[in-house]
Protein backbone atom coordinates (compact mmCIF):
# COMPACT_ATOMS: atom_id res chain seq x y z
CA UNK A 1 0.00 0.00 0.00
CA UNK A 2 1.27 3.36 -0.94
CA UNK A 3 0.04 5.82 1.67
CA UNK A 4 2.23 8.68 2.83
CA UNK A 5 1.38 9.69 6.38
CA UNK A 6 3.99 12.38 6.11
CA UNK A 7 2.23 13.99 3.14
CA UNK A 8 -1.10 13.67 4.87
CA UNK A 9 0.34 15.54 7.83
CA UNK A 10 1.71 18.23 5.51
CA UNK A 11 -1.68 18.70 3.92
CA UNK A 12 -3.31 18.67 7.36
CA UNK A 13 -1.12 21.56 8.52
CA UNK A 14 -1.70 23.50 5.33
CA UNK A 15 -5.47 22.99 5.46
CA UNK A 16 -5.59 24.03 9.12
CA UNK A 17 -4.71 27.51 7.89
CA UNK A 18 -7.98 27.58 5.96
CA UNK A 19 -10.11 26.70 8.98
CA UNK A 20 -10.79 30.33 9.96
CA UNK A 21 -11.99 31.12 6.44
CA UNK A 22 -14.34 28.12 6.30
CA UNK A 23 -15.70 28.86 9.77
CA UNK A 24 -16.09 32.54 8.95
CA UNK A 25 -18.04 31.88 5.73
CA UNK A 26 -20.25 29.34 7.49
CA UNK A 27 -20.96 31.59 10.49
CA UNK A 28 -21.77 34.58 8.31
CA UNK A 29 -24.16 32.44 6.24
CA UNK A 30 -25.90 31.13 9.37
CA UNK A 31 -26.10 34.62 10.89
CA UNK A 32 -27.74 35.98 7.74
CA UNK A 33 -29.99 32.94 7.76
CA UNK A 34 -31.12 33.77 11.31
CA UNK A 35 -31.68 37.44 10.53
CA UNK A 36 -33.89 36.67 7.52
CA UNK A 37 -35.27 33.35 8.72
CA UNK A 38 -36.94 34.75 11.84
CA UNK A 39 -39.13 37.29 9.99
CA UNK A 40 -40.07 34.61 7.45
CA UNK A 41 -41.05 32.29 10.30
CA UNK A 42 -43.08 35.03 12.03
CA UNK A 43 -44.93 35.92 8.84
CA UNK A 44 -45.81 32.29 8.31
CA UNK A 45 -46.69 31.76 11.98
CA UNK A 46 -49.12 34.66 11.97
CA UNK A 47 -50.32 33.72 8.46
CA UNK A 48 -49.96 37.25 7.17
CA UNK A 49 -51.78 37.45 3.87
CA UNK A 50 -49.90 37.15 0.56
CA UNK A 51 -46.47 37.21 2.25
CA UNK A 52 -47.29 33.91 3.93
CA UNK A 53 -48.06 32.26 0.58
CA UNK A 54 -45.04 33.86 -1.08
CA UNK A 55 -42.66 32.62 1.62
CA UNK A 56 -44.24 29.20 1.58
CA UNK A 57 -43.41 28.87 -2.12
CA UNK A 58 -39.97 30.38 -1.64
CA UNK A 59 -39.13 27.83 1.04
CA UNK A 60 -40.48 24.94 -1.01
CA UNK A 61 -38.55 25.95 -4.11
CA UNK A 62 -35.24 26.57 -2.34
CA UNK A 63 -35.53 23.33 -0.38
CA UNK A 64 -35.64 21.42 -3.67
CA UNK A 65 -32.45 22.89 -5.10
CA UNK A 66 -29.11 21.20 -4.35
CA UNK A 67 -26.58 23.58 -2.79
CA UNK A 68 -24.04 22.84 -5.56
CA UNK A 69 -26.53 23.81 -8.20
CA UNK A 70 -27.45 26.98 -6.34
CA UNK A 71 -23.81 27.97 -6.03
CA UNK A 72 -22.83 27.28 -9.63
CA UNK A 73 -25.95 28.97 -10.96
CA UNK A 74 -25.42 32.07 -8.83
CA UNK A 75 -21.77 32.18 -9.87
CA UNK A 76 -22.62 32.10 -13.56
CA UNK A 77 -25.52 34.49 -13.13
CA UNK A 78 -23.83 37.10 -10.93
CA UNK A 79 -20.24 37.03 -12.15
CA UNK A 80 -20.33 35.76 -15.73
CA UNK A 81 -23.67 37.13 -16.88
CA UNK A 82 -24.35 40.24 -14.82
CA UNK A 83 -20.61 41.01 -14.58
CA UNK A 84 -20.86 41.99 -10.93
CA UNK A 85 -17.49 42.68 -9.34
CA UNK A 86 -17.84 40.35 -6.38
CA UNK A 87 -15.57 37.61 -5.12
CA UNK A 88 -16.26 33.89 -5.17
CA UNK A 89 -16.43 34.09 -1.39
CA UNK A 90 -19.32 36.54 -1.66
CA UNK A 91 -21.14 34.24 -4.07
CA UNK A 92 -20.63 31.37 -1.63
CA UNK A 93 -22.07 33.39 1.24
CA UNK A 94 -25.06 34.51 -0.86
CA UNK A 95 -25.82 30.95 -1.93
CA UNK A 96 -25.44 29.49 1.54
CA UNK A 97 -27.40 32.33 3.14
CA UNK A 98 -30.37 31.58 0.91
CA UNK A 99 -30.13 27.92 1.89
CA UNK A 100 -29.80 28.67 5.60
CA UNK A 101 -32.61 31.26 5.56
CA UNK A 102 -35.06 28.58 4.50
CA UNK A 103 -33.61 26.15 7.03
CA UNK A 104 -33.73 28.62 9.91
CA UNK A 105 -37.23 29.81 9.01
CA UNK A 106 -38.52 26.24 9.26
CA UNK A 107 -36.71 25.76 12.57
CA UNK A 108 -38.14 28.95 14.04
CA UNK A 109 -41.60 28.15 12.73
CA UNK A 110 -41.48 24.78 14.44
CA UNK A 111 -40.23 26.39 17.64
CA UNK A 112 -43.00 29.03 17.54
CA UNK A 113 -45.58 26.30 17.11
CA UNK A 114 -44.15 24.48 20.11
CA UNK A 115 -44.84 27.42 22.45
CA UNK A 116 -48.03 26.88 24.43
CA UNK A 117 -50.82 29.22 23.32
CA UNK A 118 -51.39 30.12 26.96
CA UNK A 119 -48.11 32.06 26.92
CA UNK A 120 -49.61 34.39 24.32
CA UNK A 121 -52.88 34.60 26.27
CA UNK A 122 -51.02 35.45 29.46
CA UNK A 123 -48.98 38.17 27.77
CA UNK A 124 -52.05 39.73 26.19
CA UNK A 125 -53.92 39.48 29.49
CA UNK A 126 -51.34 41.65 31.28
CA UNK A 127 -51.76 44.28 28.57
CA UNK A 128 -48.93 43.42 26.19
CA UNK A 129 -49.18 44.27 22.53
CA UNK A 130 -47.70 41.89 19.95
CA UNK A 131 -44.17 43.32 20.04
CA UNK A 132 -43.46 42.88 23.78
CA UNK A 133 -45.29 39.56 23.68
CA UNK A 134 -42.81 38.32 21.11
CA UNK A 135 -39.67 40.04 22.38
CA UNK A 136 -40.10 39.48 26.10
CA UNK A 137 -42.06 36.26 26.35
CA UNK A 138 -42.09 34.16 23.19
CA UNK A 139 -38.70 34.64 21.55
CA UNK A 140 -36.73 33.96 24.76
CA UNK A 141 -38.60 30.67 24.91
CA UNK A 142 -37.97 29.61 21.32
CA UNK A 143 -34.19 30.03 21.68
CA UNK A 144 -33.61 26.88 23.75
CA UNK A 145 -36.02 24.94 21.53
CA UNK A 146 -34.11 26.01 18.40
CA UNK A 147 -30.57 25.34 19.60
CA UNK A 148 -30.26 21.62 18.73
CA UNK A 149 -31.52 22.31 15.21
CA UNK A 150 -29.34 25.42 14.92
CA UNK A 151 -26.37 23.18 15.62
CA UNK A 152 -27.37 20.98 12.67
CA UNK A 153 -27.57 23.97 10.38
CA UNK A 154 -24.15 25.23 11.49
CA UNK A 155 -22.51 21.86 10.85
CA UNK A 156 -24.29 21.60 7.52
CA UNK A 157 -23.01 25.01 6.52
CA UNK A 158 -19.39 24.22 7.44
CA UNK A 159 -19.57 21.22 5.17
CA UNK A 160 -21.43 23.16 2.48
CA UNK A 161 -18.67 25.77 2.31
CA UNK A 162 -16.57 22.99 0.73
CA UNK A 163 -18.80 23.30 -2.32
CA UNK A 164 -17.36 26.78 -2.76
CA UNK A 165 -14.17 25.13 -3.92
CA UNK A 166 -16.01 24.45 -7.18
CA UNK A 167 -16.19 28.18 -7.84
CA UNK A 168 -12.66 28.83 -6.70
CA UNK A 169 -12.63 29.74 -3.01
CA UNK A 170 -9.64 28.37 -1.14
CA UNK A 171 -11.16 26.74 1.91
CA UNK A 172 -10.15 23.61 3.81
CA UNK A 173 -11.19 21.34 0.95
CA UNK A 174 -9.55 23.34 -1.82
CA UNK A 175 -6.30 23.80 0.12
CA UNK A 176 -6.02 20.05 0.44
CA UNK A 177 -6.89 19.42 -3.21
CA UNK A 178 -4.46 22.06 -4.45
CA UNK A 179 -1.66 20.48 -2.42
CA UNK A 180 -2.43 17.07 -3.86
CA UNK A 181 -2.60 18.27 -7.44
CA UNK A 182 1.22 18.62 -7.34
CA UNK A 183 1.92 14.95 -6.66
CA UNK A 184 -1.45 13.27 -7.24
CA UNK A 185 -1.65 11.98 -3.65
CA UNK A 186 -5.36 12.81 -3.44
CA UNK A 187 -6.21 10.05 -0.97
CA UNK A 188 -3.89 11.50 1.68
CA UNK A 189 -5.24 14.97 1.03
CA UNK A 190 -8.84 13.82 1.37
CA UNK A 191 -8.06 12.04 4.62
CA UNK A 192 -6.41 15.17 6.01
CA UNK A 193 -9.42 17.28 5.07
CA UNK A 194 -11.80 14.71 6.53
CA UNK A 195 -10.01 14.76 9.87
CA UNK A 196 -10.27 18.55 10.05
CA UNK A 197 -13.98 18.60 9.19
CA UNK A 198 -14.63 15.84 11.65
CA UNK A 199 -12.81 17.69 14.46
CA UNK A 200 -14.58 20.94 13.61
CA UNK A 201 -17.99 19.31 13.78
CA UNK A 202 -17.27 17.63 17.09
CA UNK A 203 -16.09 20.93 18.55
CA UNK A 204 -19.19 22.64 17.25
CA UNK A 205 -21.45 19.96 18.66
CA UNK A 206 -19.85 20.15 22.10
CA UNK A 207 -20.09 23.94 22.12
CA UNK A 208 -23.80 23.77 21.33
CA UNK A 209 -24.32 21.11 23.99
CA UNK A 210 -22.78 23.45 26.55
CA UNK A 211 -25.06 26.30 25.47
CA UNK A 212 -28.05 23.97 25.60
CA UNK A 213 -27.18 22.89 29.14
CA UNK A 214 -26.90 26.45 30.36
CA UNK A 215 -30.30 27.23 28.85
CA UNK A 216 -31.83 24.17 30.43
CA UNK A 217 -30.73 25.47 33.79
CA UNK A 218 -32.31 28.87 33.23
CA UNK A 219 -35.43 28.00 31.27
CA UNK A 220 -37.13 24.71 31.56
CA UNK A 221 -40.53 23.92 30.24
CA UNK A 222 -42.82 23.48 33.18
CA UNK A 223 -45.41 20.90 32.37
CA UNK A 224 -48.71 21.92 33.84
CA UNK A 225 -51.81 19.87 34.53
CA UNK B 1 -52.71 55.97 40.14
CA UNK B 2 -49.96 53.43 39.78
CA UNK B 3 -48.52 54.23 43.19
CA UNK B 4 -51.66 53.04 44.79
CA UNK B 5 -51.24 49.41 45.68
CA UNK B 6 -54.45 48.92 47.50
CA UNK B 7 -57.43 47.24 46.00
CA UNK B 8 -59.90 48.70 48.44
CA UNK B 9 -62.93 49.99 46.62
CA UNK B 10 -62.96 53.18 48.68
CA UNK B 11 -59.96 54.49 46.75
CA UNK B 12 -61.54 53.88 43.38
CA UNK B 13 -63.62 56.97 42.62
CA UNK B 14 -60.89 59.63 42.54
CA UNK B 15 -58.69 57.31 40.52
CA UNK B 16 -61.43 56.93 37.98
CA UNK B 17 -61.90 60.61 37.48
CA UNK B 18 -58.21 61.08 36.73
CA UNK B 19 -57.27 58.03 34.80
CA UNK B 20 -60.13 56.53 32.90
CA UNK B 21 -61.23 57.49 29.46
CA UNK B 22 -64.80 57.12 30.57
CA UNK B 23 -67.46 59.17 28.92
CA UNK B 24 -68.77 62.06 31.00
CA UNK B 25 -72.20 60.59 31.55
CA UNK B 26 -71.07 57.44 33.30
CA UNK B 27 -68.40 59.10 35.39
CA UNK B 28 -71.01 61.59 36.54
CA UNK B 29 -73.14 58.67 37.50
CA UNK B 30 -70.28 57.22 39.46
CA UNK B 31 -69.59 60.49 41.26
CA UNK B 32 -73.17 60.59 42.40
CA UNK B 33 -72.87 57.05 43.70
CA UNK B 34 -69.21 56.51 44.37
CA UNK B 35 -69.28 53.12 46.05
CA UNK B 36 -70.74 49.79 45.17
CA UNK B 37 -73.60 49.60 42.75
CA UNK B 38 -72.41 51.52 39.71
CA UNK B 39 -72.06 49.52 36.52
CA UNK B 40 -68.51 48.31 36.01
CA UNK B 41 -68.91 45.91 33.11
CA UNK B 42 -71.71 45.51 30.66
CA UNK B 43 -72.09 43.23 27.66
CA UNK B 44 -75.06 43.44 25.39
CA UNK B 45 -76.16 40.90 22.87
CA UNK B 46 -72.81 39.14 22.65
CA UNK B 47 -72.58 36.23 20.21
CA UNK B 48 -69.78 33.94 19.23
CA UNK B 49 -69.56 30.95 16.93
CA UNK B 50 -66.78 28.49 16.31
CA UNK B 51 -67.58 27.43 12.77
CA UNK B 52 -71.19 26.26 12.82
CA UNK B 53 -71.28 25.84 16.58
CA UNK B 54 -72.93 28.79 18.33
CA UNK B 55 -71.10 29.03 21.63
CA UNK B 56 -72.65 32.26 22.89
CA UNK B 57 -76.20 33.15 21.92
CA UNK B 58 -76.98 36.84 22.34
CA UNK B 59 -75.97 37.08 25.98
CA UNK B 60 -76.59 40.19 28.07
CA UNK B 61 -74.67 40.65 31.31
CA UNK B 62 -74.22 43.57 33.66
CA UNK B 63 -71.75 43.46 36.53
CA UNK B 64 -71.74 46.19 39.15
CA UNK B 65 -68.71 47.51 40.93
CA UNK B 66 -67.73 45.31 43.87
CA UNK B 67 -69.74 42.33 42.70
CA UNK B 68 -68.20 38.87 42.73
CA UNK B 69 -70.00 36.95 40.02
CA UNK B 70 -69.61 33.19 39.80
CA UNK B 71 -70.45 31.62 36.45
CA UNK B 72 -71.34 27.96 36.76
CA UNK B 73 -72.61 25.41 34.30
CA UNK B 74 -71.73 22.22 32.48
CA UNK B 75 -68.64 21.92 30.29
CA UNK B 76 -69.18 23.33 26.84
CA UNK B 77 -71.83 25.76 27.98
CA UNK B 78 -69.73 28.76 26.90
CA UNK B 79 -68.60 30.00 30.32
CA UNK B 80 -64.92 30.21 29.46
CA UNK B 81 -65.61 31.58 25.99
CA UNK B 82 -67.73 34.35 27.50
CA UNK B 83 -64.92 35.21 29.90
CA UNK B 84 -62.31 35.19 27.13
CA UNK B 85 -64.48 37.42 24.97
CA UNK B 86 -64.48 40.00 27.76
CA UNK B 87 -60.73 40.57 27.40
CA UNK B 88 -60.52 39.79 23.67
CA UNK B 89 -58.52 36.59 23.98
CA UNK B 90 -61.45 35.37 21.93
CA UNK B 91 -63.08 37.72 19.42
CA UNK B 92 -66.84 37.84 19.73
CA UNK B 93 -68.84 38.01 16.49
CA UNK B 94 -71.15 40.75 17.67
CA UNK B 95 -72.25 42.63 20.74
CA UNK B 96 -71.35 45.74 22.68
CA UNK B 97 -68.87 45.63 25.54
CA UNK B 98 -68.52 48.42 28.11
CA UNK B 99 -65.97 48.29 30.89
CA UNK B 100 -65.62 51.20 33.30
CA UNK B 101 -67.34 53.59 30.91
CA UNK B 102 -65.32 52.59 27.86
CA UNK B 103 -67.43 51.02 25.12
CA UNK B 104 -66.75 49.13 21.93
CA UNK B 105 -68.89 47.50 19.29
CA UNK B 106 -67.45 44.00 19.19
CA UNK B 107 -68.18 43.63 15.48
CA UNK B 108 -65.65 46.29 14.51
CA UNK B 109 -63.16 46.97 17.26
CA UNK B 110 -59.81 48.55 16.53
CA UNK B 111 -56.60 47.19 18.02
CA UNK B 112 -56.42 50.33 20.15
CA UNK B 113 -59.91 49.79 21.58
CA UNK B 114 -59.18 46.16 22.32
CA UNK B 115 -55.98 47.07 24.13
CA UNK B 116 -57.63 49.84 26.17
CA UNK B 117 -60.46 47.56 27.24
CA UNK B 118 -58.17 44.64 27.91
CA UNK B 119 -55.98 46.81 30.12
CA UNK B 120 -58.96 47.39 32.38
CA UNK B 121 -59.05 43.67 33.09
CA UNK B 122 -56.68 40.98 34.30
CA UNK B 123 -57.04 37.24 34.06
CA UNK B 124 -56.17 34.23 36.17
CA UNK B 125 -55.86 31.11 34.03
CA UNK B 126 -56.86 27.52 34.54
CA UNK B 127 -53.36 26.23 33.71
CA UNK B 128 -51.69 29.17 35.52
CA UNK B 129 -50.02 30.31 32.26
CA UNK B 130 -47.04 31.86 34.02
CA UNK B 131 -44.31 33.20 31.77
CA UNK B 132 -42.03 30.16 31.79
CA UNK B 133 -38.87 32.15 31.14
CA UNK B 134 -39.42 34.49 34.07
CA UNK B 135 -39.17 34.26 37.85
CA UNK B 136 -42.18 34.65 40.12
CA UNK B 137 -41.33 38.29 40.70
CA UNK B 138 -40.72 38.97 37.01
CA UNK B 139 -44.07 37.40 36.19
CA UNK B 140 -45.74 40.03 38.31
CA UNK B 141 -43.58 42.98 37.21
CA UNK B 142 -43.89 42.14 33.49
CA UNK B 143 -47.24 43.84 32.98
CA UNK B 144 -46.39 46.68 35.35
CA UNK B 145 -43.19 47.58 33.53
CA UNK B 146 -44.41 47.13 29.98
CA UNK B 147 -48.04 48.17 29.85
CA UNK B 148 -48.20 50.37 32.96
CA UNK B 149 -44.77 51.91 32.25
CA UNK B 150 -43.77 51.60 35.88
CA UNK B 151 -40.15 52.03 37.01
CA UNK B 152 -38.38 48.70 37.54
CA UNK B 153 -37.54 49.23 41.21
CA UNK B 154 -41.06 50.39 41.94
CA UNK B 155 -42.54 47.39 40.13
CA UNK B 156 -40.28 45.02 42.08
CA UNK B 157 -41.42 46.38 45.43
CA UNK B 158 -45.02 46.22 44.36
CA UNK B 159 -44.59 42.67 43.04
CA UNK B 160 -43.11 41.49 46.33
CA UNK B 161 -45.97 43.09 48.18
CA UNK B 162 -48.55 41.24 46.09
CA UNK B 163 -46.64 37.97 46.30
CA UNK B 164 -46.70 38.36 50.08
CA UNK B 165 -50.41 39.02 49.91
CA UNK B 166 -51.03 35.68 48.19
CA UNK B 167 -48.77 33.89 50.64
CA UNK B 168 -45.52 33.49 48.70
CA UNK B 169 -42.78 35.13 50.70
CA UNK B 170 -39.65 33.13 49.93
CA UNK B 171 -40.09 32.25 46.28
CA UNK B 172 -39.51 35.57 44.56
CA UNK B 173 -36.69 34.24 42.38
CA UNK B 174 -38.15 30.83 41.63
CA UNK B 175 -38.95 29.94 38.02
CA UNK B 176 -42.37 28.42 37.32
CA UNK B 177 -40.91 24.92 36.95
CA UNK B 178 -39.58 25.18 40.50
CA UNK B 179 -43.02 25.91 41.91
CA UNK B 180 -45.87 23.56 42.71
CA UNK B 181 -49.24 24.01 41.02
CA UNK B 182 -50.68 25.82 44.01
CA UNK B 183 -47.70 28.15 44.20
CA UNK B 184 -47.88 28.84 40.47
CA UNK B 185 -51.52 29.79 40.76
CA UNK B 186 -50.67 32.13 43.65
CA UNK B 187 -48.22 33.88 41.36
CA UNK B 188 -50.91 33.97 38.70
CA UNK B 189 -53.28 35.68 41.12
CA UNK B 190 -50.60 38.14 42.25
CA UNK B 191 -49.83 38.93 38.60
CA UNK B 192 -53.48 39.75 37.94
CA UNK B 193 -53.98 41.73 41.16
CA UNK B 194 -50.85 43.84 40.75
CA UNK B 195 -52.27 45.32 37.56
CA UNK B 196 -54.97 46.87 39.72
CA UNK B 197 -57.64 45.92 37.17
CA UNK B 198 -61.19 47.20 37.15
CA UNK B 199 -62.41 43.65 36.69
CA UNK B 200 -60.55 40.44 37.51
CA UNK B 201 -61.45 37.43 35.39
CA UNK B 202 -60.86 33.99 36.91
CA UNK B 203 -61.01 31.12 34.41
CA UNK B 204 -61.52 27.92 36.43
CA UNK B 205 -58.63 28.88 38.69
CA UNK B 206 -58.63 25.63 40.64
CA UNK B 207 -59.43 23.03 37.97
CA UNK B 208 -55.83 21.89 37.58
CA UNK B 209 -55.12 21.58 41.30
CA UNK B 210 -55.38 18.64 43.68
CA UNK B 211 -58.29 18.74 46.17
CA UNK B 212 -56.10 19.94 49.03
CA UNK B 213 -54.63 22.84 47.07
CA UNK B 214 -58.04 23.80 45.75
CA UNK B 215 -59.11 25.06 49.15
CA UNK B 216 -55.86 26.95 49.68
CA UNK B 217 -56.28 28.80 46.41
CA UNK B 218 -59.98 29.41 47.01
CA UNK B 219 -59.04 30.99 50.35
CA UNK B 220 -56.61 33.29 48.57
CA UNK B 221 -59.22 34.22 45.97
CA UNK B 222 -61.78 34.77 48.72
CA UNK B 223 -59.48 37.30 50.39
CA UNK B 224 -58.48 39.16 47.25
CA UNK B 225 -61.93 39.09 45.67
CA UNK B 226 -63.60 40.90 48.53
CA UNK B 227 -63.94 44.50 47.48
CA UNK B 228 -62.79 43.88 43.92
CA UNK B 229 -65.05 43.35 40.96
CA UNK B 230 -64.54 39.78 39.87
CA UNK B 231 -66.03 37.27 37.45
CA UNK B 232 -65.18 33.69 38.33
CA UNK B 233 -65.85 30.72 36.10
CA UNK B 234 -65.81 27.78 38.47
CA UNK B 235 -66.85 24.23 39.09
CA UNK B 236 -66.49 24.71 42.84
CA UNK B 237 -70.13 25.00 43.85
CA UNK B 238 -69.43 25.45 47.54
CA UNK B 239 -67.13 28.33 46.72
CA UNK B 240 -69.71 29.91 44.45
CA UNK B 241 -72.26 29.57 47.21
CA UNK B 242 -70.05 31.00 49.94
CA UNK B 243 -68.05 33.71 48.24
CA UNK B 244 -69.94 34.98 45.22
CA UNK B 245 -72.40 37.81 45.62
CA UNK B 246 -74.15 36.62 42.49
CA UNK B 247 -74.35 33.33 40.66
CA UNK B 248 -75.00 32.86 36.96
CA UNK B 249 -75.89 29.47 35.53
CA UNK B 250 -75.08 29.00 31.87
CA UNK B 251 -76.15 26.23 29.56
CA UNK B 252 -75.75 25.86 25.79
CA UNK B 253 -74.53 29.41 25.27
CA UNK B 254 -77.27 31.11 27.22
CA UNK B 255 -77.68 32.50 30.69
CA UNK B 256 -80.34 30.28 32.19
CA UNK B 257 -80.39 31.68 35.68
CA UNK B 258 -79.02 34.76 37.38
CA UNK B 259 -79.40 35.63 41.04
CA UNK B 260 -77.91 35.56 44.51
CA UNK B 261 -76.29 32.28 45.54
CA UNK B 262 -79.23 31.59 47.81
CA UNK B 263 -81.77 32.14 45.04
CA UNK B 264 -79.93 30.02 42.48
CA UNK B 265 -78.85 27.17 44.75
CA UNK B 266 -81.86 26.99 47.05
CA UNK B 267 -84.71 27.91 44.73
CA UNK B 268 -83.63 27.35 41.17
CA UNK B 269 -86.25 28.75 38.81
CA UNK B 270 -85.67 26.37 35.93
CA UNK B 271 -85.67 22.61 35.65
CA UNK B 272 -82.22 22.62 33.97
CA UNK B 273 -80.58 24.48 36.85
CA UNK B 274 -82.17 22.23 39.44
CA UNK B 275 -81.02 19.19 37.49
CA UNK B 276 -77.43 20.49 37.27
CA UNK B 277 -77.26 21.47 40.92
CA UNK B 278 -78.85 18.27 42.20
CA UNK B 279 -75.47 16.59 41.95
CA UNK B 280 -73.84 18.89 44.47
CA UNK B 281 -74.25 18.87 48.20
CA UNK B 282 -73.97 22.45 49.35
CA UNK B 283 -73.14 22.97 52.97
CA UNK B 284 -75.59 25.65 53.99
CA UNK B 285 -74.18 27.30 57.04
CA UNK B 286 -76.43 28.71 59.74
CA UNK B 287 -75.44 32.24 58.89
CA UNK B 288 -76.76 31.79 55.39
CA UNK B 289 -80.09 30.44 56.54
CA UNK B 290 -80.73 33.37 58.86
Amino acid sequence: MNFSFQFMFEVFLAALGAVPKTVFLAVVSVAIGIVFGLPVALVRFYRIRVADQAFKWFVTIIKGIPAVLMMLTLYLLLISNLKLKISSEAVTVIALSIMSTTGMSEIFRGALNSIDKSQFDAAYSVGHTTAPTLLRVVLPQIVPVSIPMLCNVCIGMIKAVALGSLIGIVDIMNTAVLKASLNYRYLEAYFAAAIIYWALCILMEQAFKAVERSFNKRIRKARVC
Amino acid sequence: MLDDNSIEPTTEPDKNSVASESEPKSSAARDAEPHKGSVMLEVKNISKSFGKLRVLKNIDLTVNEGEVVAIIGPSGSGKTTLLRCLNFLERADEGVLTIDGLSADLKKTTAKQRLALRRKTAMVFQNYALFLNKTARENVTEGLIVSKKMKKAEARTLAEEYLKKVGLTDKYDAKPFELSGGQQQRVGIARALALNPKVILFDEPTSALDPEKVNEILDVICVVASGATAIIVTHEMQFAYDVATRVIFMDEGEIVEDGTPKEVFDNPKTERTAQFLSRFNINRNIEYII
